[in-house]
């Protein structure tokens, strides 16, 4: 699968418009923001300066970016990459961040029950949360955000194209194509969550 | 006119095709999930006014370096490298056109303003040539050249400088730097030679800078050896070492490690690695070449790790030891932090 958008954009950036700079961050630092949150649980306030560095190295790689991965993917390995250093000059081992492994699917799962049940777990709880979140991120932008202004902030498709500059008919569109996206890459997450509980 | 009423029936008909694509997992679970999971944290406007700027900051340096850099690498050359012919030293200065003969070396790279001697003795500015003749080169306060000998040797001449090569490979400094790398090329007999106003050295290694100022000169070593000569002196250079010699002849010997700061300039005109479908391990050892450090892998299964690594991209543009950063940064190997001079790499 080619990434032939992130790459022009990758293009463009380094040809100096300012608006490409200024699309190019407001798109991926809140979204990289995020990232290293969920990482950086123990150390926030290093996290402005991980995502900081962050895309001071990407700038300065963005040559060298091939669409082999999206964007967002070669921008997180990199903010993978200052987390690890992070810890290491501070010899701590770098936190656990639940993967898509056995650990996280029962915390996934649970997040469907009354998470004040289980104080215990809030920790986790919270973590699992964050690579929810995470989720959201790694959809394409509109798909994230549009599925975040329609179920969790209640904004109507009308106003969801609106906010999109499209017709309804496009935002409606595009909420199912997210959902679809959404539901994909949760299922990857935890396979339960397809087959309900 | 579109109703809230038309949007539910829409949204009813959308949620009936999820259900057939999505399974159990429709968009009611859905919506109750990312209810509780909240919206998206997001950083705060001050935080992210002042990341912007500094990104910002760094995004306009780098697009004008890239830029800059783009401007010096149109003037690089990539002739085809032909066989070399041997000219007496009774040779003008010149270079020749490209019908003439065929070409022994090519000017490689050209920093800022560089000059040469046209068979008029006149100054003129070098651009991308091949070598067919001998040359007599100059280069300003912000100048430096590299050039490229068919039998892979590298000779880059730093600020300040004067010097002649004769087509055979003889090189006569009169003034400032050179650094010359001979790449593992020589052979027993087939040695280099540098002519100086105060004395000669010998290349019997790989890698050595002559520097000639108005009071004397020196030689120093990065790998292998050099002899110089002066007034029937013999000395010999042995890696690490600076032999420099002064117009009484005086001798000072001192130690200059790899990777010392002196070495710094070559950095501007050293050749291009093309990293695309390279080793990571092929990549270190270009790394480590031209920068002086001792580059290892932690283990010997991280190399092989390496070696087996393949990199995709480009360095175009960037300083050798700049590059190291952006290499690493799109793989899962990392820098640790070691002694000067040397450099450690890990794999997570």
């Amino acid at each position: 699968m080619g990434y032939d958008s992130d790459r022009a954009l990758a293009r463009d950036l380094m040809t100096g418009d300012e608006r490409v700079f200024d699309r190019f961050f407001n798109e991926y630092f809140p979204r990289l923001y995020r990232f290293a949150l969920t990482r950086m649980a123990s150390d926030v306030d290093a996290v402005n300066d991980i995502v900081q560095t962050t895309l001071f190295n990407g700038i300065k790689a963005m040559a060298s970016y091939r669409g082999e991965a999206s964007l967002f993917t070669w921008l997180c390995q990199i903010c993978r990459n200052e987390v690890n250093g992070y810890y290491r000059r501070l010899s701590r081992s770098v936190p656990v961040v639940p993967q898509d492994d056995d650990a996280i699917r029962p915390i996934l799962e649970s997040l469907e029950g009354d998470l004040s049940l289980d104080p215990d777990r809030q920790y986790e709880v919270t973590q699992t949360k964050r690579l929810v979140q995470e989720v959201l991120d790694c959809l394409p932008v509109n798909y994230g955000n549009a599925l975040e202004w329609k179920y969790i902030e209640g904004f109507s498709v009308t106003e969801i194209a609106s906010r999109l500059q499209v017709t309804e008919l496009a935002a409606q569109s595009l909420l199912s194509r997210a959902r679809s996206a959404f539901r994909e890459a949760l299922v990857e997450l935890s396979p339960q969550m397809a087959i309900g509980r | 006119m579109t109703t809230e009423h038309d949007i539910d029936k829409d949204d009813d008909m959308n949620r009936r095709a999820d259900g057939e694509l999505q399974g159990a997992l429709n968009e009611e679970r859905i919506a109750a999930l990312l209810q509780k999971i909240g919206p998206r944290p997001q950083p705060g406007a001050d935080v992210t006014a002042s990341i912007q700027a500094n990104v910002k900051a760094v995004w306009r340096e780098e697009v004008a370096l890239q830029q800059a850099q783009r401007q010096n690498r149109r003037k690089t050359v990539g002739f085809a490298l032909a066989a070399s012919v041997l000219l007496s030293f009774g040779a003008s200065w010149l270079l020749s056109t490209p019908a003439q003969t065929s070409a022994f070396g090519v000017v490689a790279q050209v920093i800022n303003r560089v000059e040469y001697v046209d068979g008029d003795g006149e100054w003129r500015s070098l651009g991308e040539q091949a070598l067919r003749q001998s040359i007599e080169v100059r280069t300003g306060s912000a100048g430096s050249l590299r050039l490229r000998l068919n039998d892979g040797m590298d000779i880059r001449v730093g600020a300040n400088s004067r010097l002649a090569m004769l087509a055979g490979g003889a090189l006569t400094l009169h003034t400032g730097v050179i650094y010359v790398d001979s790449n593992d090329q020589l052979d027993v007999g087939n040695s280099l030679r540098v002519t100086t106003p105060f004395g000669e050295a010998e290349d019997i290694g790989t890698q050595f800078a002559v520097r000639v100022a108005p009071d004397g000169w020196q030689v120093q070593v990065r790998d292998g050896l050099v002899k110089m000569s002066d007034d029937g002196l013999q000395r010999q250079v042995n890696a690490g070492d600076r032999v420099v010699i002064d117009q009484r002849n005086d001798v000072t010997v001192s130690q200059v490690a790899s990777d010392d700061t002196s070495w710094a300039w070559i950095a501007a005109v050293s050749p291009e690695f093309l990293i695309e479908g390279a080793s990571l391990q092929a990549y270190v050892g270009w790394l480590s070449r031209e920068t002086g450090k001792t580059v290892v892998f932690s283990s010997a299964q991280v190399s092989e790790s390496a070696r087996g690594t393949i990199l995709h991209g480009s360095i175009d543009g960037l300083l050798p030891m700049e590059s190291l950063s952006v290499v690493l940064a799109a793989t899962d190997f990392y820098l640790i932090d070691s002694e000067p001079g040397k450099l450690v790499i890990d794999r997570q």
